[in-house]
């Protein structure tokens, strides 16, 4: 076991321990290697076509799209078609009620 | 060239400007990383990244500090942020080995391995006790003791790069001290 004196000194010498440390000389290519690295970047384009859109107007434009879609659904459920199918039936003669059979 | 010209040449992305810039930081930056990181290629590679953020982040310079006090704030953060990085990947690594029950290879609680050329053989053991102690510090604390005790900057300096006053860094410089000793005697106690 050691004593407090003992430890007291480990600790100083280790506080002063900071003062021996010696500078270090950076890599000889460091400098060429940064260089080719930053002027290799392909530059981000940032597109200024866009940047009217914001995420408000995003949110807002899928909001209609969907409220669209929901309308368009509805519509589509109360079909018209028959009906459409039959006047054009009719019209044209095609109805099997407006038939009119040559051989009776 | 003053300040002011440079900034507008390293702003329009001059190679010559660029050319400049390393040849005056390439040492300081790495000598702030290598006080932070005491492993040659981590530190090399956290300055490589540190003048990446520069010629990326150039335009957003304001100038309401200096260049070198800029470009400073960005080596910290960055030192920061790789210590960080490592100290998360180092308990990942310490909970998966536990839960595992698998044997870690790497039983040592220090984010990174010790290369530093800087330090002699003999005084290895003393260095990595107190690299240790520092990297337990609380982030201000060990920050403002690196900053002043190894990479050597002035408290001026570390007020502007940690934007805090002088008299605010003063104090946590000597908190810091009174903490590492603590710090160092628990070990000391534990070790005999």
């Amino acid at each position: 076991m050691k004593t407090s004196t003992e430890i007291n000194s480990n600790v100083k010498d280790t506080l002063l321990a900071v003062k021996t440390i010696k500078t270090v000389e950076v890599s000889p290519f460091f400098k060429e290697r940064v260089l080719q690295q930053i002027f290799n970047i392909p530059e981000e384009k940032v597109s200024t076509s866009w940047t009217w859109f914001t995420p408000k107007i995003q949110f807002a434009t899928l909001a209609c799209v969907l409220i669209l879609n929901i309308i368009a659904l509805n519509n589509i459920k109360e079909t018209t078609y028959n009906k459409n199918v039959d006047q054009f039936a009719n019209s044209y003669g095609l109805s099997k009620n407006t038939t009119t059979l040559i051989l009776k | 060239m003053t300040e002011t010209e440079f900034i507008k040449q390293l702003k329009l992305k001059s190679e010559n400007a660029y050319h400049k810039l390393l040849d005056d930081f390439q040492q300081k930056v790495f000598g702030t990383c290598i006080s932070f990181v005491p492993n040659k290629e981590d530190a090399e590679d956290i300055a490589q990244e540190v003048f990446v953020e520069v010629f990326n982040s150039i335009n957003g310079f304001k100038g309401n500090s200096k260049l070198t006090t800029w470009i400073y704030r960005i080596t910290t953060n960055k030192c920061l942020e790789f210590i960080r990085k490592k100290k998360a990947k180092k308990r990942f690594a310490f909970m998966q080995s536990i839960s595992s029950n698998a044997i870690s290879l790497d039983k040592t609680n220090y984010f990174t391995d010790m290369n530093h050329p800087g330090i002699i053989l003999e005084n290895k053991e003393l260095h990595r006790t107190l690299f240790k102690a520092i990297s337990n510090l609380p982030e201000s604390q060990c920050v403002v003791f690196t900053l002043h005790k190894l990479d050597g900057k002035s408290y001026q300096e570390i007020a502007e790069i940690t934007n805090k006053s002088l008299s605010s860094v003063e104090s946590v410089m000597f908190r810091a001290k009174i903490n590492l000793q603590k710090l160092l005697k628990s070990y000391y106690k534990k070790e005999y």
